[in-house]
């Protein structure tokens, strides 16, 4: 059985009348980077700071490497944060930030050169030492909270949308830079973000978070290919959910009744019942095209082209179902080529692509 | 037209300026002319008036009290107003964090006579004999709200998550203090405590009816110049004035200093 890193046990946290988070379970493994996702307000970063031990939970306990830390202070946790901003001391050089916390454990100065040595250039800033941290860009003030975190060698490292400030390119790279120092560190990352790009680059597993309750837990694959809710689906990544109910379920598989007209799934799922509250979700880009009215029935879905988003790499096409919603379909450029506004089109995907959810 | 109109526009700033300074200059002036009278022209200069000053007992004695109340309210304005701004910023609650700080503010706004009076007579309700501690305690009073204000002003600016950072790097609260809020935020203590101490130094009212028989230069002044007006109070006011200069523009100077 492999090590749980953090153990969190029917964790509650409530502010007055207000439930932030509502009985949280999970564990995240020795070495594994977790990220928690969610909007704004989900209860993402109040989990992290219950964790770092900055706000106590009103109910539940928090298991460090075994050890039940619920009521330890944030100083005596093997615990270190990442600050959104940063939150570098001004009053101190780069150096100095980076061996603060070796300085309160009473290490001896040479030794703490040189950890901050070693801290520094696995940040890549080895130049930057004798700096202020006022003289530093986003990124590299990132860099350097993470380099004071990871200097007092942390068992578990938390990550408050340390990246959330930078501008998109530097955001992708610090992603890899990131991900690329746990991977050699083999340290346990818990990553708080509210952007679901970054958390299925870096991610082993991903807790979906929404209301003060986890949703979903799994890996990043997992997440995306086999939402667990229709919360998860149109959260992570672009979907399109057709709505409906069921109307027969047999061995051979299941027919729905949806707001693109009956669809056909070549499966069942236990539980299903006719007459069920559903929704279909099926990715933009499972969707194949094909021009001209085709066939009846079956599996396609005949629609009229709206609208074309040329995106660079790819292409967006919004397609109209008669008396129906529109179908978003992504594809490559040269895919498409030739496909017009008010063309006339079949869509068509493999039953595998899509995900059928209950409606709760 | 637009020269003209900027011309006018200077004039009456100097007008301003003038109005403002004219009166001071005067004082300053003529704590080094020869003759005892402020009359023009100037016949010589000499500094025989400061030598005067400190000639007359009554005057060290004086500025000793004067020293020994403003040293009180800049400690202790100062370290009780930072403490207070400092609890305030760290309200969660912005709608009381508002009212306190109105609330702290309002002696600053009740006359100073009502202040003055309001003591004297509390003192005598607790038998406290009129005297330097009544007066210091005074002063303290009057000092908190720009102590307050000041400090305030600062800490709005203050990153909290820095000391959440020290916390979670092994620091005790002890030690967050001591290593992040304390050097961080000096400059600011001692900006706001020079003020204090300069609100100190020409405080009239408040001194007048609590501190008894003893004397603060203010209130040595006001007493000499009931015999009439003679040059070596043009050079207590002056010195009492490059004093206040000098602390006024320290504290502005702190307070400025980004940290």
């Amino acid at each position: 059985m492999t090590t749980q890193a953090v153990q969190v046990v029917g964790l509650s946290k409530r502010f007055g009348a207000m439930t932030a988070l509502e009985q949280i379970d999970f564990e995240i493994a020795d070495g594994e980077f977790v990220s928690l996702l969610g909007a704004s307000g989900c209860g993402k970063s109040t989990l992290l700071r219950i964790i770092s031990g900055f706000e106590r939970p009103s109910a539940g306990r928090v298991v460090i490497y075994g050890e039940d830390l619920t009521d330890r202070l944030p100083e005596r946790r093997p615990t270190n944060l990442v600050f959104q901003r940063g939150a570098l001391f001004p009053h101190m050089s780069v150096r100095e930030n980076v061996g603060y916390g070796l300085r309160l454990r009473g290490w001896q100065r040479t030794r703490i050169n040189a950890r901050v040595d070693e801290m520094l250039a696995l940040v890549r800033l080895e130049e930057l030492g004798d700096r202020d941290p006022t003289q530093l860009s986003g990124g590299q003030a990132q860099r350097v909270a993470l380099a004071r975190a990871l200097a007092a060698e942390p068992r578990v490292l938390l990550l408050d949308e340390p990246l959330s400030a930078l501008d998109l390119k530097l955001r992708q790279q610090m992603q890899l830079e990131l991900r690329a120092i746990q991977k050699r560190l083999g340290a346990t990352f818990v990553f708080v973000t509210h952007d679901q790009t970054e958390a299925l680059v870096m991610s082993d597993r991903i807790a979906i978070m929404n209301a003060g309750r986890i949703e979903q837990y799994g890996t990043p694959r997992d997440i995306y290919r086999r939402p667990g809710s229709i919360f998860v689906s149109d959260f992570v990544g672009a979907t399109n959910l057709f709505r409906g109910h069921v109307t027969q379920v047999s061995e051979a598989g299941t027919t729905l009744q949806t707001d693109i007209g009956s669809v056909a799934l070549d499966r069942t799922e236990p539980g299903l019942q006719t007459g069920q509250r559903i929704a279909l979700s099926v990715r933009p880009e499972a969707i194949r095209i094909a021009r001209g009215a085709g066939s009846p029935g079956g599996r396609q879905v005949a629609a009229t082209i709206a609208e074309i988003v040329y995106q660079g790499s790819s292409i967006r096409l919004r397609a109209v179902v008669a008396d129906g919603p529109s179908i978003w379909v992504e594809c490559r450029d040269d895919e498409a080529e030739g496909i017009a506004p008010g063309d006339a089109v079949n869509l068509t995907w493999a039953d595998s692509a899509a995900t059928l959810l209950r409606e709760s | 037209m637009v020269r003209g109109s900027r011309l006018w526009s200077w004039l009456f700033v100097a007008l301003v300026l003038f109005y403002l300074y004219a009166p001071i200059l005067v004082i300053v002036v003529f704590s080094f002319t020869t003759s005892p009278r402020l009359s023009l022209p100037i016949e010589g200069l000499t500094l025989d008036w400061y030598g005067r000053a400190f000639a007359d007992p009554l005057i060290p004695m004086a500025l000793k009290n004067s020293a020994i109340l403003a040293t009180i309210s800049a400690v202790g304005g100062g370290i009780a107003g930072a403490a207070f701004a400092f609890g305030l910023v760290m309200l969660r609650n912005g709608r009381l964090r508002a009212s306190l700080l109105s609330i702290s503010m309002l002696p600053a706004i009740v006359p100073l006579l009502v202040i003055g009076i309001a003591l004297a007579v509390f003192f005598s309700t607790i038998a406290l004999p009129q005297g330097l501690i009544g007066a210091a305690i005074g002063h303290v009073l009057v000092s908190l709200p720009f102590v307050i204000l000041t400090m305030n002003a600062r800490l709005e600016s203050f990153d909290f998550s820095i000391l959440e950072a020290a916390r979670d790097l092994g620091a005790t609260r002890f030690q967050a203090f001591r290593d992040i809020t304390l050097p961080l935020i000096r400059p600011s203590v001692v900006g706001a405590a020079l003020l204090a101490a300069a609100l100190s130094l020409d405080e009239f009212v408040v001194t007048w009816f609590n501190i008894g028989s003893q004397q603060t230069v203010p209130t040595l002044v006001w007493g000499l110049m009931r015999r009439g007006i003679d040059p070596s109070i043009n050079a207590i006011a002056t010195l009492l004035l490059a004093l206040l200069v000098c602390l006024v523009v320290a504290s502005n100077l702190l307070n400025r200093r980004k940290s």
